[in-house]
């Protein structure tokens, strides 16, 4: 695993940064950040994986074009076992 | 040969759902599922996490070969049950749901009245619903009233291996359904299958059992045999146990006496 | 899932499975007996020449099987016919449009007072029956009889014309709880020849009554074919998948199905097709070993020593001391009969009978309060 981008993890309070809500962990990213990049940062991108954004549900075809803000809160979810 | 068991608008020829929870490994769950020859797996839908280790079961199944039919465990309404269903449609599966909402976390019983309620709000939504339901006649009908695609009685709790606990009711919802009939849960042996199958039901649903077994490769095999076995000797007119009618004096002595 | 009866009736070839009924095998016969077919397999095979042969195999199962669902309990009623008018020209029919008979419709008043002699001898239970005519025996008239006889009836059911959903939600609402429709003969082609004129000419609507009645929450629904009209085997095979399709789809009603068979009406027209005794009990155990739920109904066509002897084969209703002219009751006039009644025992003869012959005969069974009646 590669070190992470550490500007997502930074704690600086400037201007340039967010908060926003991963599967319920709170996180602080750049402003304006496209969903892809977060998820690439975070080593997430699997085969069918899906985002709650602020409570919807978003295709993968629908990522590319969202830009987080302030206070979103994103659910990332994917297929795992079950019965 | 034995016509497809139709879901919704597609056919399918194996009668045996295979879930794809409790797998040693991701190798064994492949196996398992190919030796099974099931067209349908189950599977759940959980936060994504960075640091899981392990297999990622989604290599491990040939999405182009079985029908991923996901699960909404770990809702406890039916709200919840409508949102990960969504949360699956989004993820590119098809909008298919194995509806389960199962409050009760000890024996994972489902709930019957969120049950209905959320198969009433997937099908306004679009899906192709096929309800986990508690073994009851009259739920049955209520259900495939709001447009369920099948039913799913259990035959005994979700793991407990008990097999076919609910008989007299899974004949009666046998008897009068007019969708499919998949017997889900509690499923313990082959034997459990292939009896559900000789009653008339039209498909099973097996997971615990294939997956804890020894050799679950093998396990999947002998329960598609049995699936098979089983359905092949109701079609050949396996009939239940003789009911004896009781001796009594001749009934249509009466037509010799009128015009016969 | 609206899926339609007509639509699974008319993918059904029903002289096909009367060649295989006549074809089916001593062991086809042995496989129904055991349970080892199912639906129109089963069915046919019981109604089978090969069948006929083993009568009192299927009688015995037959009564097993009544026993074991009902007990020795026989429902009575009795039918109250309202009006004798009619816009059908219906060939076996003693109220057909073109009879010259004294055409006569009670008033509500006169309903009562017709109600108060079945009242008197026991009767709870009511089936009303009209001919067909939509100005005169209107369902304004037929909620305004009902309203009447509500309070004093534990079961108010109609054998009129058919109704809309919405007629049929009327008369419920005004105490009606059973619906008695006959399809007469499930044979499209002779249908038509028997039916020359007025509404009942249309097949399609008749065969869907019973459906719309359900959706409109009736409690109990009776179905059956006039055994005469046509070969008898089509017609029954047609009754079982009408009964068994209903039975899945209309769930919240008790289905029923009667097995009239035809008399000589009021103009001696002679049936086209004689129905044997042997027959008619072979399609009762039939439908009974086929459909272990379903009722069984059995009117007052037949005569006391048939409808003794078939009492135990599966019949969970029969008729008593029936009148089948409007007023007969208090004014009886076999002239005016919709058709002639061959047993004319009185409802307590009938009663006495059913107990020598181990049988508890029930004048009222649902409880009208129960279900919100007034």
């Amino acid at each position: 695993m590669e070190q992470r981008d550490s500007r997502v993890e930074t704690t600086s309070t400037s201007t340039s940064s967010i908060t926003i809500h991963v599967n319920g962990r709170a996180m602080t990213v750049e402003r304006d950040c496209p969903l892809p990049r977060l998820i690439e940062n975070l080593g997430l991108d699997r085969r069918f994986l899906v985002v709650e954004y602020n409570g919807e549900a978003r295709r993968r075809e629908d990522f590319d074009t969202l830009v987080l803000k302030e206070g979103d809160r994103l659910e990332l979810v994917r297929p795992v076992a079950g019965g | 040969m034995d016509p497809a068991l139709r879901i919704g608008d597609r056919e399918f020829h194996s009668r045996l759902i295979v879930g794809t929870g409790k797998f040693p490994s991701g190798e064994s769950m492949r196996s398992a599922i190919e030796s099974s020859g099931t067209e349908i797996v189950t599977v759940a839908l959980r936060r994504v996490d960075a640091q899981a280790q392990g297999d990622d079961i989604l290599d491990f199944i040939d999405t182009e070969r079985v029908l991923l039919l996901p699960n909404t465990s770990g809702a406890q309404n039916a709200e919840e049950a409508l949102r990960l269903a969504r949360l699956a449609r989004a993820a590119g599966m098809p909008s298919w749901v194995k509806l389960e909402v199962t409050p009760d976390l000890r024996y994972l019983l489902p709930d019957p009245v969120e049950t209905l309620r959320a198969c009433e709000l997937l099908v306004a939504d679009g899906f192709t619903v096929l309800p986990y339901m508690p073994a009851d006649p009259v739920l049955a009908k209520r259900l495939e009233e709001a447009g369920a695609a099948t039913v799913m009685p259990l035959g005994s709790p979700i793991g407990s291996n008990q097999g076919l606990r609910t008989e007299a009711s899974l004949e009666i919802i046998i008897e009068q359904a007019t969708v499919p009939v998949v017997v889900d849960a509690g499923i313990g042996a082959p034997s459990h299958a292939a009896r559900a199958m000789e009653m008339g039901a039209d498909a099973v649903l097996v997971n615990t059992a294939i997956a804890v077994a020894g050799d679950p490769a093998a396990m999947a095999a002998a329960f598609a045999q049995a699936v098979r076995a089983g359905r092949s000797a109701w079609e050949a007119g396996l009939a239940p146990e003789r009911r004896e009618a009781e001796a009594s004096s001749p009934l249509t002595g009466f037509l010799e006496a009128t015009e016969g | 899932m609206n899926e339609t009866f007509q639509s699974a009736f008319d993918s059904i070839d029903f002289d096909h499975w009367r060649e295989i009924s006549l074809e089916s095998s001593a062991a086809d016969v042995e496989r129904a007996l055991r349970g080892g077919s199912r639906g129109l397999d089963r069915f046919a095979a019981l109604l089978s020449p090969a069948a006929a042969e083993r009568l009192e195999d299927l009688a015995r199962l037959a009564h097993h099987i009544t026993v074991q669902r009902f007990g020795r309990v026989v429902q009575l009623y009795a039918p109250l016919y309202v009006s004798n008018e009619c816009v059908d020209t219906c060939t076996y029919c003693g109220f057909s449009r073109e009879h010259q008979i004294e055409r006569v419709t009670l008033t509500p008043e006169q309903v009562e007072s017709e109600a108060q002699v079945l009242l008197d001898e026991g009767f709870r239970h009511l089936l009303l029956v009209s001919g067909e005519h939509p100005r005169i025996v209107s369902t304004g008239y037929l909620a305004e009889v009902v309203q009447r006889l509500r309070p004093r009836f534990a079961s108010i059911g109609i054998e009129v014309a058919p109704q809309t959903e919405e007629g049929y939600r009327r008369l419920i609402e005004a105490g009606v709880d059973s619906l008695t429709v006959y399809q007469e003969t499930y044979d499209r082609r002779l249908y038509a020849t028997y039916h020359l004129g007025g509404r009942k000419k249309n097949f399609d609507w008749r065969l869907a009554t019973p459906e719309r009645a359900a959706r409109a929450g009736m409690k109990r629904i009776g179905i059956g074919s006039l055994l005469g009209l046509a070969d008898w085997r089509r017609d029954g095979l047609a009754t079982f998948f009408h009964a068994q399709w209903l039975q899945k789809h209309c769930w919240r009603s008790q289905i029923q199905v009667s097995v009239p068979r035809l008399q000589e009406a009021l103009q001696a027209i002679d049936a086209p097709v004689r129905v044997k005794d042997v027959e008619v009990v072979q399609l009762v155990c039939a439908l009974r070993i086929c459909l272990p739920d379903l009722g069984i109904v059995l009117s007052t066509r037949e005569d006391a020593a048939f409808r003794d002897g078939l009492l135990p084969l599966g019949i969970t209703q029969m008729s008593a001391g029936s009148r089948t002219e409007p007023g007969g009751y208090e004014a009886p006039n076999t002239d005016a009969e919709q058709f002639e009644v061959a047993d004319r025992r009185t409802p307590a003869e009938v009663a006495r009978r059913l107990n020598e012959l181990g049988y508890e005969a029930v004048w009222k069974d649902w409880e009208a309060t129960l279900h919100g009646a007034a």
